[in-house]
């Protein structure tokens, strides 16, 4: 069976990188007796997927990991009193988070057709709150968005500079949620109550922009590119303000959360 | 939600392994320190993944925080990166668990588990704004403790600690900290504190005694510089293994060296190799008991989501339990995809059947520790290890399809002659001849044997504590030489060498059998930038000359030096059971290549049984 889990990763968790995150859940998933399914071989290891890494430093309250589970049945424990029992999805979201820290949470298990696509081939975008800047910044750094047509920004990779035009790859740019809210509704499906609950901001620069394998846009690119604009001669520091994933989508005539799983 | 963390994002983000410095570990401790009459911070003096890995912190931090009085946190040196910027920014080093600057604690206990870790207790104690000398710390400094295998000679350390903590952990904290507790109820005063600690057996209060040198820079006397106190401090030993074990030990979120649950099955060890200080040192032999271990496992397997246990000892083939133990937990743990991993286990049988139900034997590889290559040398040390058992045990995992073998050795052991080298060389050709006197249809490709040598570092409270170790110089003759060995055999591409640094084996040895007048020469090391002197990367060979040259002291004096059975050693004030006598009788048995049975074959009246009610029994 396969399924997605939608999670929070959050304070000081932010400084935890992907491959341990990894071994985290694989950890996690152990001392809750999820019946996690395993590859086979003399070093057999559970068969999960991220939708897309996160990077150091950011948080979420949103990111997806797909999961090949045997059963909801409680597995692998000894002497456990709920050995062998089928536990339903609330139940599992509860058991789990009780044996994790507090910054790393289950929000969410969808249960996935057996032909579904990873989420990490579906994904086609991400939206993201950066908190820490003054409202006037940001309400410049959007008016800088509104206010040019192309806006050209050289994304650095390991083999060579690549030129992105930000104004292709943003969707949506606001401040505050309400706006963002408002902005984002023509194209996109989202859990907006999961989002107020989580990720409402009335002083955040929401930034609703592509991702995945085809164009991957970063957040904090358009604020490099505006502090590049109106002060080129001094360093931008990206350490200055937090970011937040606030979710992940797929589609592309709408861009759908990763939490609303066709056919639901 | 979360707590706040003694560093920035802009400091994180520019570190290596931030994970590092965050804390909130699954299986952390989390207490109100508010609520707390004693506050104590466990150290291993050496970067978080090595320091993680150690058993006894965990051991030592569930026993404290079982104390509703106490909360024990912890701390490890800060990787070169953020020590520079700790340092540039005056950031004062903080605990883990609530990110307390350690000066704030009542206490700092550093684990001292190997001799190049001394520059870091320097860091350690510099980063928190510590004086390094014990003389210069006031009533709001903590109290440092030092503790582990290299406190059994504590004197070239003496300066910068307050107490030492002689042997197991599990016995006498209780009282010290009881009353350090009382003490501080009824006005407190450091001086005054530590004269009544020194009163509680097994603590060592180093400010407290006074040493004299002779003319020729050995030992003149040992003696207390107040009345009432002990002249010999009893190494403290643990007769209950039941009584303290982490069920649920700590987890890190980045991969630690020691990436697994660990299972002590016993301390203690029957064998008596005259090179090993541990050997020594943790005697007598107690065994856990078996069904205690089973539930042990089955608990630390469950609270923790580990992919591997790891039994512990020092010695795991003695454990008398190891068949059912082992054989259980394969059982057990089959279906939860949990890995067994067996070190120290002597290559036989038993051990080849386990090792082919726990891991791929196509990819793993068998290890035999002979320490020395020929049987003379063998017997000098008493390594009761034969070239027949050796060979019986090579042709036994080939024919069960290994390929892979290790082979560990010691260069530089006592009477050594370009002869015992050589024989390291014969011995590991004839182990590739061994292999292929299987049918080549049958066999698994070519044999792969890796030869690493050691160099021998004599240590205090062994039969070998008074012998001459020898120079970086000759070092590098010996491995030059077994190189050239190893070339002239027939299975010479079968064989891969490796070695260990020359120049940091010395200084090891240097500071193993030092006294007090080697602080100065840390000290004055670690101001010169020293540390992480275990790391070959960071080890500076000329800066350590430079202090030494600086405080007049020949190295050499106390490495090349043959010491007479009368000199009086910096040591020689810890009692560990283990008599001198006994080292004396197996030093003089070593120069006739007199082998000692081992404890379960014949008693050798060592003295270490005097810790257990009616002597060693073993079943």
């Amino acid at each position: 069976m396969k399924i997605r889990i939608r999670f929070v990763k959050k304070g000081s968790m932010q400084y935890i990188g992907h491959l341990d995150l990894m071994r985290y859940f694989q950890k996690l998933f152990r001392r809750s007796g999820f019946d996690v399914s395993y590859s086979k071989g003399f070093n057999p290891h559970q068969l999960m997927s991220f939708a897309s890494p996160l990077g150091l430093g950011i948080t979420t309250v949103a990111d997806y990991l797909d999961v090949s589970l045997e059963s909801f049945k409680v597995t692998g424990l000894t002497g456990n009193e709920l050995s062998g029992e089928v536990l339903s999805v609330e139940e599992w979201i509860k058991r789990i988070n009780s044996h994790s820290n507090d910054m790393v949470l289950v929000t969410g298990i969808y249960i996935l057709e057996d032909t579904a696509k990873t989420s990490m081939s579906l994904l086609t975008a991400a939206s993201y709150v950066i908190t820490g800047i003054d409202e006037k910044t940001c309400r410049d750094i959007v008016d800088y968005y509104n206010n040019n047509e192309q806006i050209m920004f050289e994304k650095q990779t390991k083999k060579s500079v690549k030129e992105i035009n930000l104004k292709e790859g943003i969707l949506a740019l606001s401040y505050g949620f309400n706006a963002y809210d408002e902005a984002a509704e023509d194209f996109s499906v989202r859990d907006r109550a999961y989002e107020r609950d989580n990720a409402e901001f009335d002083d955040g620069l929401y930034i609703f922009c592509l991702s995945g394998s085809e164009t991957n846009i970063k957040p904090d690119m358009i604020l490099e590119s505006y502090h590049n604009h109106i002060s080129p001669d001094t360093a931008f520091d990206k350490y200055a303000f937090d970011i937040m994933r606030t979710d992940m989508f797929y589609g592309t005539k709408k861009y759908i959360s990763m939490s609303v799983v066709s056919g639901e | 939600m979360s707590k706040k963390l003694a560093l920035s994002k802009e400091i994180l983000m520019s570190v290596e392994k931030p994970a590092r410095y965050i804390g909130d570990e699954i299986n952390s401790v989390v207490k109100n320190p508010e609520d707390m009459d004693v506050r104590f911070c466990m150290c291993f003096p050496d970067v978080y993944e090595i320091g993680m890995s150690h058993l006894g912190i965990q051991i030592l931090y569930d026993m404290f925080n079982r104390r509703e009085d106490t909360y024990c946190e912890r701390v490890y040196s800060p990787w070169a990166d953020m020590d520079k910027i700790m340092r540039e920014k005056d950031i004062p080093l903080f605990s883990l668990e609530t990110q307390t600057p350690i000066k704030e604690f009542d206490f700092l206990g550093i684990t001292l588990q190997y001799e190049m870790c001394y520059s870091n207790v320097l860091q350690i104690l510099d980063l928190s704004h510590i004086p390094l000398m014990s003389k210069d710390r006031s009533n709001d400094d903590p109290i440092v403790i030092g503790g582990g295998p290299c406190s059994y000679n504590p004197e070239p350390i003496a300066d910068f600690f307050d107490i030492f903590y002689i042997g197991e952990g599990e016995t006498v904290y209780d009282q010290l900290l009881d009353l350090y507790k009382d003490m501080r109820k009824n006005g407190y005063d450091r001086k005054d504190f530590l004269s009544k600690a020194a009163c509680i057996e097994g603590l060592y209060v180093p400010s407290l005694y006074e040493v004299t040198y002779n003319d020729d820079g050995t030992m003149a006397s040992f003696e207390a510089t107040i009345p009432g106190i002990p002249m010999k401090i009893k190494k403290q030993v643990a007769t209950d293994l039941a009584e303290y074990y982490p069920e649920k030990p700590l987890v890190p979120y980045i991969k630690a060296t020691q990436d697994r649950a660990v299972l002590e099955i016993m301390r203690g060890c029957v064998r008596g190799c005259r090179f090993c200080q541990a050997g020594m040192l943790y005697r007598p032999l107690r065994n856990r008991d078996v069904n205690f271990l089973k539930e042990l496992a089955r608990k630390m397997i469950q609270s923790t989501g580990y992919e591997e246990i790891s039994l512990s000892s020092l010695s795991s083939s003695d454990y008398k339990h190891l068949p059912e133990l082992v054989y259980f937990l394969i059982e057990e743990f089959k279906d939860k995809k949990v890995n067994i991993s067996l070190p120290s286990l002597r290559i036989d049988a038993f051990s080849l059947d386990v090792m082919s139900k726990v891991q791929d034997v196509r990819k793993s590889s068998l290890t035999f520790a002979p320490e020395a290559g020929s049987q003379r040398m063998r017997n000098v040390i008493n390594k009761g290890l034969t070239e027949d058992v050796i060979l019986k045990g090579a042709k036994e995992a080939f024919d069960g399809g290994w390929n892979r073998v290790k082979l560990y050795f010691m260069l530089g052991l006592p009477s050594e002659t370009d002869e015992d080298i050589a024989a390291i060389a014969e011995l590991a050709n004839k182990i590739a001849v061994e292999y292929y006197t299987i049918p080549k249809e049958v066999r698994n490709g070519k044999v792969n044997i890796v030869v690493s040598t050691s160099l021998f570092v004599p240590k205090p409270f062994t039969p070998f504590q008074w012998e001459a170790m020898n120079e970086a110089q000759v070092f590098t003759y010996k491995k030059g030489f077994l190189m050239s060995k190893i070339r002239e055999q027939l299975n010479q591409k079968s064989i891969k060498y490796n070695s260990h640094d020359s120049e940091l084996s010395v200084l090891e040895g240097v500071l193993a059998r030092g006294d007090r007048k080697l602080c100065k020469v840390i000290y004055d090391a670690y101001k010169k930038g020293c540390m992480f002197d275990a790391w070959s990367e960071f080890f500076d060979a000329a800066k350590w000359d430079e202090a030494f040259k600086e405080n007049d002291i020949d190295p050499l004096f106390y490495t090349h030096r043959k010491r007479d059975i009368s000199e009086l050693l910096p040591w020689d004030f810890i009692d560990i059971g283990v008599t001198k006598k006994h080292l004396i009788r197996e030093y003089e048995k070593s120069m006739k290549g007199e082998v000692t049975d081992n404890c379960f074959v014949n008693c050798c009246g060592c003295g270490a049984a005097v810790y257990l009610k009616g002597g060693c029994k073993f079943e």
